[in-house]
């Protein structure tokens, strides 16, 4: 009887260095993520925002929020340091006939200096943790700008995103914008933009709406012949005039691939006589896109861990 | 006599109250949108269709559920709500800061009329005996803890103007009749419900309030 309670307790005092071994050094975790659009204008003190990602195994520091030391945003020839702000495990879900932990980063950003911009079009998340190891992650296109609005005579009246399914899921195909001139003297938009490379705004296809905006109307039938492939027409002259007030379709246009928007800015640059303006708007249409749905299980790239 | 009316009514009502709609938070929301012609939401059930989707199956099974789709996986868009409305009466400009909080709600929400009932003492809810197993439910997330993102944003509100925040959004939306059957009897019966939510995005809305 004794002899099989020492066995016992030697076969869990095994398993209990086993398990915390597993966790201290682990390289047999795997992680993935969905590389998607990122883009965070930030008028303010500070920005705050999510990142997420998938591991294979709870039994690991991965999951844990006390175990992360710092977590950065790196390009090719810069990092952007984050403020981490916690780990929260989301749920699982079953991705490639494996079940796997959604992991949701929270992180924020503040920055100092006036018109810092940070843009990366392959973008790498990496997360240092307290055990000298290191989870970097493809996100994708990851865009940080601060901004100062200018003062102009553009006035926004209302704005809405039109989502829209591609073959991956849903995502944005573009948004309806109405916009009105404050002013006694004409007003000519130059440009609409979204600060992203890879989900540019489709120039060519920018018109003033036909249709009033309507809830769950689709983009195809706001914008004739619409295709997620950049035009290579250039934007119609589209002028205010005084105190008129119109609404502008402003299709989207996706880069090599479809991807994920998850929030976006609103940029229009106008002009008025000789003098140049720029309106701005951050995070003005906000995107909750699930990354994880089957639909984007084709999507997922791989994570590296490393010393 | 008399107390033999009142308890037959008191029972005529507990069993009507089985028959109630037990339904999640998607049933909430401000607008669903349907697409197709003939798609419904469970709630908008009448008894035809019922009987309907019923006689569908008539063959009796020894043991477990017996159920018949009505819809399966339909995209469906909704409004939520409207977050809140801001009121410049003054004489200037409202320049302000405002932040919006994705709300936490669970990924996959059900309703369930008739003997069909929903468990929801785990993470996530469930139908009673089986159910979801026989539909194949297995929900792509098992579980959701609290969901929260913080959107920033200065906006300008100029003076006689409303500011709306509305949020929609888009999900998948299943539903149909089950029946419950034990050595070939028919035990119970009633409709399900699946919502599935995929996504949420904001509108903002300013509108000139009439003098």
């Amino acid at each position: 009887m004794r002899r099989v309670a020492l066995i016992a307790m030697a076969i869990l005092i095994g398993i209990g260095v086993y398990a915390t071994l597993s966790r201290l050094h682990v390289t047999s975790a795997r992680i993935m993520s969905v590389p998607s659009t990122h883009i965070y204008y930030l008028s303010g003190e500070s920005k705050t925002f999510t990142l997420d990602f998938l591991v294979n195994t709870n039994q690991t520091f991965f999951t844990e929020h006390d175990a992360v030391m710092s977590v950065e945003i790196e390009s090719e020839d810069a990092t952007l340091p984050l403020n981490f702000e916690g780990l929260e495990t989301v749920g699982t879900l079953h991705a490639n006939h494996e079940s796997m932990y959604h992991m949701r980063l929270h992180a924020s950003q503040d920055f100092v200096t006036d018109q810092y911009r940070f843009e990366a079009l392959e973008a790498t998340m990496n997360i240092h943790y307290k055990n000298n190891q290191t989870a970097a992650l493809p996100v994708g296109e990851f865009v940080m700008h601060h901004f100062e609005n200018s003062k102009g005579p553009l006035r926004m009246e209302s704005m809405h995103n039109v989502h829209g399914r591609f073959d991956y899921g849903l995502t944005s195909k573009g948004y309806m914008v109405s916009l009105y001139n404050d002013s006694q003297t004409p007003i000519t938009l130059n440009q609409f933009e979204t600060g992203s490379q890879s989900v540019p705004v489709n120039d060519g296809l920018v018109n003033v709406s036909a249709r009033p905006y309507e809830p769950y109307m689709p983009i195809e039938s706001l914008v004739h012949g619409y295709e997620p492939t950049l035009s290579d027409a250039p934007m119609r002259q589209l002028i205010l005039d005084p105190g008129e007030s119109k609404q502008f379709v402003v299709p989207f246009a996706y880069r090599d691939k479809v991807t994920l928007l998850h929030r976006y800015p609103l940029t229009i640059a106008y002009q008025q006589g000789e003098t140049a303006h720029t309106y701005k708007m951050e995070d003005f249409a906000f995107i909750n896109s699930d990354m994880f749905v089957k639909e984007n299980m084709p999507l997922l790239v791989p994570g590296v861990i490393h010393d | 006599m008399m107390k033999l009316t009142c308890g037959i009514i008191v029972i005529m009502f507990m069993i009507m109250g089985t028959l109630d709609l037990q339904a999640s938070e998607y049933l909430t929301y401000e607008e669903i949108h349907l697409e197709g012609r003939n798609h419904k939401l469970l709630r908008d059930f009448t008894e035809r269709d019922y009987d309907y989707l019923y006689n569908q199956n008539s063959r009796r099974r020894f043991w477990g559920w017996q159920t018949t789709d009505y819809m399966r996986n339909v995209p469906v868009s909704f409004k939520k709500e409207t977050l809140y409305i801001i009121e410049n009466e003054g004489q200037t400009p409202i320049n302000q800061r405002y932040f919006f909080k994705s709300t936490d709600q669970a990924k996959t929400q059900l309703s369930a009329t008739g003997s069909i009932g929903i468990d929801v003492s785990g993470k996530v809810s469930s139908f009673n005996a089986g159910l979801d197993s026989s539909l194949s439910l297995k929900a792509s997330h098992e579980f959701s803890s609290t969901l929260e993102e913080t959107v920033e944003i200065n906006i300008s509100v100029d003076p006689d103007t409303r500011l709306f925040v509305e949020i929609y959004g888009e999900g998948l939306l299943s539903n149909g009749v089950g029946e419950r059957y034990r050595f070939f009897r028919n035990v119970g019966s009633g409709g399900f419900e699946v919502f599935t939510l995929q996504s949420e995005h904001y509108s903002i809305v300013k509108e000139r309030m009439e003098s």
